[in-house]
């Protein structure tokens, strides 16, 4: 059985588990705080990158 | 465990029945009331209709003394007319008044205008506050417990994890409670349609839970805390919403403020920290935690002011009261802490 692919949210630290059949560059969330990344495969090191994508925004 | 609810027909004594009627180790005995007694409690607590068929009982020693546990339901200022006996016979108690949860005789003078300082500090020294995720383990075993005030709970719990990091300035506490606050037997403004539509604040500068906040924040920064606190009656029927504004002379990064309320909540069943990027509750509401005994704490950063927001959401009547005091009656007893209290909030509601 592979290694599960466990994670850290570097907003707040929760430790969370990736899908073994994770691609790179794929959008994934933390289930704590919901700081969004995407995942860098890199060979057999997989890593978190900020993800600066929509956000919300009220009013005019 | 056979347990009997003094002061069972109002809000808080049918939370109390609502909760333990289904408490997998408890057996309600008795549940007592003077205006009420020889009638079935579902008469008083309709949502109990078909649940059990228990009548209310003259309050008096000899009834209440057959259960192992006594819960005093009763308005302030009337517990300390039982505790002391209770507490001598041996039962468990636990007081959801405010008696004795100030540690200073002193402050009932101050606080609740008690013609002199309280007279039994001896009960006061052993009653252990009640709030169970900063006093668990005084709660083992403990015979007489101090129910904390429903928006002390909601204010205490969002600066706890800041109480070793506060500065100079006092924190700003602004809550917003529903009705059901003012118990069973409100006043005039209490009325439908004086209560409707109201967004106003109640006793703005020296409301009676600033002194159980304020000893709580103290011992837990290990000095002297003063807070300006300011309640809202506001226009729902049950919730607390609790918004905290501390000046820090350093502003926490974020890490560390997740840092900070997970070192203080990590293990508990009840807090839930929302901060979230995601989703349709990004912070606290008391949408979201009615009925239940959870309390949903967050926080934002102001990098402009160097001000921290912090929020709590409860349930005024569980975990402001019912709730909280079943919870610390789960610890001090042995069973587990979620034991009758795994409700979870109705949606949409």
């Amino acid at each position: 059985m592979a290694a599960k692919l466990i994670v850290q949210c570097g907003v707040c630290g929760t430790e969370f588990e990736l899908p073994d059949d994770v691609m790179d560059g794929e959008i994934t969330s933390c289930p704590t705080c919901g700081a969004r990344y995407i995942v860098r495969v890199r060979g057999n090191s997989v890593s978190l990158e900020e993800f600066k994508g929509d956000v919300e925004d009220y009013g005019q | 465990m056979r347990v009997c609810i003094v002061g069972a027909s109002g809000f808080t004594g049918g939370e109390l029945l609502r909760i333990l009627l289904q408490h997998p180790h408890a057996e309600v005995v008795c549940a007592t009331s003077r205006k009420f007694k020889g009638e079935y409690v579902y008469r008083v607590h309709p949502n109990l209709r078909g649940v059990t068929q228990l009548k209310f009982v003259e309050p008096n020693l000899d009834v209440v003394l057959k259960a192992d546990v006594v819960f005093l339901a009763l308005p302030h200022g009337e517990s300390v007319k039982w505790v002391p006996q209770l507490h001598q016979s041996g039962v468990a108690v636990f007081d959801l008044s405010a008696d004795f949860r100030l540690k200073d005789p002193e402050a009932y003078v101050e606080w609740y205008k008690w013609p002199h300082p309280h007279p039994y500090p001896d009960l006061l020294a052993k009653a252990v506050y009640g709030q169970p995720e900063l006093h668990r383990e005084e709660l083992v075993g403990a015979k007489l417990v101090a129910v904390p005030g429903c928006m002390a709970t909601a204010s205490i719990l969002m600066l706890a994890p800041l109480a070793k990091h506060l500065g100079g300035v006092p924190p700003v506490i602004d809550a917003k409670i529903g009705s059901s606050g003012a118990g069973a037997e409100g006043s005039v403004v209490d009325l439908h349609s004086y209560r409707t539509y109201v967004v106003r604040p109640y006793e703005p500068v020296h409301h009676r839970h600033i002194a159980e906040i304020e000893q709580e924040l103290s011992r837990l920064a290990g000095r002297r805390v003063s807070v300006a606190f300011t309640p809202h009656a506001v226009d729902l029927v049950r919730g607390i919403f609790a918004t905290g504004h501390v000046y820090l002379d350093k502003l926490p990064t974020e890490a560390e403020m997740w840092r900070y309320f997970k070192s203080t909540f990590g293990d508990s069943k009840f807090v839930r920290i929302v901060k979230d990027k995601l989703g349709m509750a990004r912070y606290p509401n008391v949408k979201y935690v009615l009925g239940s005994n959870y309390v949903d704490v967050g926080f934002e950063l102001d990098a402009r002011l160097g001000r921290v927001v912090t929020f709590s959401a409860i349930d005024n009547l569980v975990r402001g009261a019912s709730g909280q005091a079943v919870q610390a009656f789960n610890i001090a007893m042995g069973f587990p802490e979620d034991a009758g209290l795994r409700h979870i909030p109705p949606l949409p509601i």
